[in-house]
């Protein structure tokens, strides 16, 4: 219970942190860091609108895309303090299909609205889903591979990083958990959110027909899973300086606020790559994953 | 500790097939140089202060330092710091080519552990392996000129991890041929680089292919 209030704080706040932060860099005063849950319960209150081409996919995407996202969150474990309110072996295979059901549905409601824009939103959307699975896999792979064992909450109860290529491992799955969030949450380099250029968009166009308390629910689903990834970065964190329940606390905190400044501070000095480059820089983040996971194995005389 | 840098090297390699800038490859020629170092330092052990010397003179001066310094400044004095109408230079786009340098990764591990020899170091096999074969990629793939040579440096410094891979120590006979392979190969570029572009505006290969009996 106690990851899921943590990764609900995380969550909460995620969306401040990085404006903040982009607002400091660029010499301006910035928003209040509530302002994202003001314009949250501005939305919610707000009516919605439906295109008259749209089935019941639209109307129950949204739906299912934050249903999933809630249950998801209980997969996490508190690190070794505490396992995940849903936990069994093999259950990092349902979490990361839960993600990829949500995923799912939103690419199908972009597809039934029937615009020309939001379908190559989806389509860009899939494709980099697609790409970067991989990496998600070999990480998780990879801890089942340290830990011997298949379940979330057991596996980082017994993930003992303290190995002399621990140094190795947690560092790298950073870099690619950290490269994961930067594009299951579309943002730069791979997409920005910002951007008002519907060709160049990517998560955002696929959500131009969605509007009110479904558009709400898709922005707390953006929070929500930066939150539950950084959970995992945090938990790894964790398994590699093991400290005690209060501090294992206030580390999960600061690796959100400090992932979410990470975050902020790319945003700010990083450019967009180019559309054609997306697809080759995603590749290759599921390729050094791929390279950890082989080198894994190496060490661990495993071949 | 030397897994860390093995696995760094590796890595480079994959950035190598998708940089499109000659600045970025240059910049990872001196990162490879300094992983080399300290994969030979950690790596090696029956070593004497001489041979350390000769190495730390080789990889982390040269190959980390001068010679990416040196081909930086002519690529900047030739003006080709940036690949121009890439497409046409290269025949692959990088996202094949991380394809195929995942897969000759992986290959060369199954390798490794096909061949099942107490003295080879399967770790650093495979990266040095992968760095032999992407390097003759990138030179078939790539018609810039400046990318050749800075392909055959990965090849070498391929080489130079695979002496790693075989034995606890690196015979000197290695170490001064590829010494003897980089300042022939480098100086020859500046200076024939240098000369060549007096007569001809480009850099690229194509201009071979116009070349009759």
């Amino acid at each position: 219970m106690v990851s899921v209030i943590l990764i609900f704080i995380g969550a909460f706040l995620f969306p401040g942190i990085v404006s903040i932060t982009k607002s400091k860099l660029a010499g301006r005063k910035g928003i209040s860091l509530l302002q994202p849950w003001y314009d949250f319960f501005k939305l919610i209150k707000k009516g919605m609108i439906i295109s008259n081409t749209t089935s019941i996919i639209f109307q129950v995407a949204t739906v299912i895309n934050s249903a999933v996202l809630f249950v998801v969150m209980f997969f996490i474990p508190f690190s070794y303090f505490q396992p995940g309110i849903i936990h069994f072996e093999g259950d990092f295979l349902l979490f990361i299909y839960l993600l990829a059901l949500g995923k799912f549905f939103l690419i199908i409601s972009a597809l039934d609205t029937g615009s020309s824009f939001e379908g190559m939103g989806a389509n860009r959307e899939a494709l980099y889903s697609l790409l970067v699975e991989p990496a998600f896999f070999m990480i998780i792979g990879t801890l089942v591979l340290i830990s011997g064992n298949l379940s979330f909450s057991e596996l980082f109860q017994q993930l003992d990083l303290n190995f002399s290529s621990g140094l190795l491992f947690t560092v790298l799955s950073i870099y690619i958990l950290l490269q994961f969030i930067l594009i299951e949450g579309s943002r730069l380099p791979i997409d920005d959110p910002k951007t008002h250029l519907e060709l160049t968009m990517i998560h955002e166009v696929m959500v131009l027909d969605n509007s009110g308390i479904d558009l709400a629910f898709i922005e707390l689903g953006n929070a929500l899973k930066f939150s539950i990834f950084s959970a995992l970065i945090a938990n790894i964190i964790l398994a590699f300086i093991p400290v005690s329940y209060f501090y294992a606390i206030v580390v999960f905190v600061i690796t959100q606020i400090i992932l979410a400044v990470i975050i902020g501070v790319l945003e700010s000095f990083r450019a967009r790559l180019k559309l054609i480059y997306n697809s080759q820089f995603i590749l290759t983040i599921s390729s050094i994953s791929v390279v950890l996971f082989l080198m894994m194995l190496l060490l661990k005389n495993s071949f | 500790m030397e897994a860390i840098f093995i696995l760094l090297f590796a890595v480079s390699i994959f950035y190598f097939s998708i940089s499109v800038n000659v600045r970025n490859y240059i910049t990872l020629l001196g990162i490879q140089g300094v992983l080399l170092f300290l994969i030979a330092v950690l790596g090696l052990k029956d070593i004497n202060t001489m041979h350390l010397i000769f190495i730390a003179l080789e990889t982390l001066l040269f190959k980390g330092i001068l010679i990416p310094g040196y081909l930086l400044n002519i690529a900047k004095k030739n003006k080709v710091t940036n690949i121009k109408n890439f497409k046409t230079r290269r025949k692959m786009k990088g996202f094949y080519l991380i394809i195929i340098a995942t897969l000759v990764y992986i290959g060369t591990i199954f390798l490794g552990d096909y061949l099942k020899n107490s003295f080879l170091d399967v770790k650093i096999f495979s990266a040095a392996l992968t760095a032999v074969l992407m390097g003759l990629i990138f030179i078939v793939i790539n018609k810039n000129i400046t990318i050749h040579i800075i392909s055959f440096i990965v090849i070498e410094n391929g080489v130079f991890l695979l002496a790693l891979a075989v034995g606890n120590e690196m015979p000197m006979m290695i170490n001064t041929a590829i010494l003897l392979d980089l300042f022939v190969s480098v100086l020859v570029l500046g200076v024939f680089f240098n000369k060549l572009t007096y007569h001809f505006k480009d850099d690229t290969t194509d201009i071979l292919s116009n070349l009759k009996d």
